[in-house]
């Protein structure tokens, strides 16, 4: 078999193809970032959801990726978990745009800054990461 | 066949094994476009076993199994090496009986492996 997998045969198909990966990939980043808050602070899925008023089914929704998280839902979790959530611009090109074309980074109040590197998907402390 | 690979590994559709095949076809042209999606995200990290949510991908408790979640579809499948091969997959919904999908996932990942040895 060729080197082409399924997947790069797939997005060669149409743009749209390209447009879904995109969502797709935003999408999983935004939740793992979440997770990965949630993970590092030890919050769990019940806490989370008593902080928004919301049920834990919720959360669970929300971590699988299946729900279409509106920019106001995305601030409501960060402020619930004590963090500010930003988030960049990027051409694209390369795996490193194609998997990065918005980088979110976390703020935690009021002083430290943690930034969630993405690619390695792991949690960086700002200022060693600066 | 090869669904999607990354800077580590690969993902990859046991189709050697009999019936593994059939549930790729089957799935909605919509929600085959996001899983191929997924696992193009997944297989870029997936060799350092990068964790993930349980909500989106996890190990099946009492079976040698791995469950890769998009809305009502499930896929199973194992690592094996630098691959992780997904061989059976299933549509949650009332009526199906997840324990029997799980078994056949396991009877297919057993085939995939001793076909591969072969």
């Amino acid at each position: 078999m060729t080197e082409q997998t399924q997947f790069e045969a797939w997005i060669d198909e149409s743009p749209d193809n390209a447009k879904i990966f995109q969502q797709e990939a935003l999408i999983l980043k935004v939740t793992h970032m979440i997770w990965g808050w949630m993970e590092e602070k030890g919050i769990s899925r019940s806490d989370l959801a008593g902080r928004l008023g919301r049920t834990r089914g919720y959360i669970s929704q929300v971590l699988a990726g299946d729900k279409n998280l509106t920019i106001r839902t995305i601030a409501d979790i960060a402020t619930a978990m004590d963090t500010q959530a930003d988030f960049s611009l990027r051409p694209l090109g390369g795996f490193e745009a194609e998997t990065n074309v918005i980088q979110f980074r976390w703020n935690l109040m009021p002083s430290t800054t943690v930034s969630v590197d993405s690619t390695a998907g792991a949690l960086v402390d700002g200022a060693r990461a600066a | 066949m090869i669904i999607a690979s990354g800077r580590w590994g690969s993902v990859i559709w046991g189709e050697n094994a009999q019936e593994a095949r059939r549930f790729f076809d089957e799935i909605e042209p919509a929600h085959r476009k996001s899983l191929i999606s997924r696992m193009r995200v997944f297989a870029a990290d997936f060799d350092a076993r990068k964790p993930w949510p349980k909500e989106q991908f996890r190990e099946l408790k009492g079976y040698p199994l791995f469950e890769f979640k998009k809305g009502p579809v499930r896929l199973f499948g194992g690592f094996r090496g630098k691959k992780f091969v997904i061989v059976h997959g299933a549509k949650k919904s009332t009526g199906t009986k997840m324990r029997r999908e799980y078994e056949k996932a396991v009877r297919l990942l057993r085939e995939y492996d001793n076909l591969e040895q072969a």
